[in-house]
């Protein structure tokens, strides 16, 4: 799953390049545009809602900051999205401690003619517990923010031959834990 | 479906969860925030890293940023390195400003209020006895008047005043007191 970019190339460069001059305005455009993105990956990584409005918050100062060395404005969702996960982790590092869940049974992706094959809400936060953040953050990068295996490794610092291999563990793991192997 | 790849039910469960991860933000207040938490930072890094600046990157890397952030909520946050480093700087010169101002008052204390033997002085009183040179004294602890200097004087008690302060309340005095034959 690639998401594509919701402004053309042209359109979206000329923002960056907006924004990296001082415009605020610009700068608001692209929170809007891609503040929703960082939120999913840093939720997915954090499991906690508060946590992961602060790591996706977090990112923008620096954003604005070090927005002229980026030189590709296509990469600015990926830039972005790197940002927010590996704040997610930082906070994640720096939070660690026991929370209590949210546990309601409504199902999540349920299917009515597969009953088994629906996957509530309490199994799925239960599963991406048992994973550590390193994986979660593998699987959120891959299946929610859709990069691939080289915007990963660039993302968390691997090889992209060793992001294939751990994520195709960590997929492994969440389907065992959910019985879907 | 490749090996990484979740099946469709349970890649739509991810999805559906990751939604609840979002929240409605007003982009506006949170890109001023973060200009002014950037504009800060950026001001913190100048002052405690001179130098010419990093060259630009194409695209940072997950190492790039570990430590360097700082959550926008002050308190709760744990100080960056950088900010570490400008408060470091910054508590420096405090602490030399200190010891200078310090010195400059002890200097210029010293020779009104201290008393290098130890002595207590008593406050200086206004009697004239005060301001005749003590029996005790010897000559070359008198206060020499072609001298000018502020020479602390000994006194009978055993302690030391400053000659300066001595001679200049005896002048005072000496305007203020009615003459033994005038009106």
């Amino acid at each position: 799953m690639e998401h594509e970019l919701a402004t053309p190339p042209d359109l979206a460069a000329m923002v960056v390049a907006q924004a990296a001059a001082g415009d605020a305005a610009a700068f608001a455009d692209i929170v809007a545009e891609h503040h929703d993105d960082m939120a999913r990956a840093c939720f997915v990584i954090c499991g906690d809602q508060d946590m992961a409005q602060d790591a996706v918050q977090a990112p923008w100062s620096i954003a604005w900051r070090k927005l002229t060395s980026l030189r590709e404005p296509t990469q600015l969702r990926s830039w972005l999205v790197t940002i927010a996960a590996n704040e997610a982790r930082q906070v994640l590092r720096q939070r660690r401690r026991y929370r209590l869940v949210e546990i309601d049974l409504a199902d999540v992706g349920s299917d009515e003619d597969d009953p088994s094959a629906q996957v509530t809400r309490s199994d799925l936060v239960t599963a991406l517990r048992r994973l550590s953040p390193e994986d979660r953050s593998l699987l959120a990068l891959r299946h929610i923010s859709g990069f691939d295996a080289t915007e990963i490794g660039r993302a968390m610092g691997m090889s992209a031959s060793g992001v294939r291999s751990r994520l195709m563990r960590a997929s492994a793991r969440l389907r065992s834990e959910l019985g879907h192997d | 479906m490749t090996d990484d790849a979740l099946d469709l039910h349970l890649a739509r469960a991810l999805r559906a969860y990751a939604d609840e991860g979002v929240r409605r933000i007003d982009a506006k207040i949170v890109a001023e925030t973060a200009i002014r938490n950037g504009s800060r930072r950026r001001l913190l890094s100048r002052l405690s890293r001179p130098g010419p600046a990093p060259s630009p990157v194409d695209f940072p890397s997950a190492l790039d940023f570990e430590g360097v952030i700082v959550p926008l909520d002050p308190p709760a946050a744990p100080a960056s390195p950088r900010l570490q480093l400008a408060t470091g700087s910054l508590g420096s010169v405090a602490i030399v400003l200190a010891a200078v101002v310090t010195g400059v008052a002890i200097g210029v204390t010293l020779p009104w209020g201290s008393n290098p033997v130890g002595v207590p002085v008593s406050p200086p009183s206004i009697a004239p006895a005060t301001t005749q040179p003590s029996p005790a004294a010897t000559p070359s602890d008198a206060i020499r008047p072609e001298r000018h200097d502020i020479r602390p004087t000994r006194l009978a008690a055993g302690g030391w005043r400053s000659g300066d302060l001595h001679r200049g309340r005896s002048v005072y005095e000496h305007a203020q007191r009615p003459e033994p034959g005038g009106p």
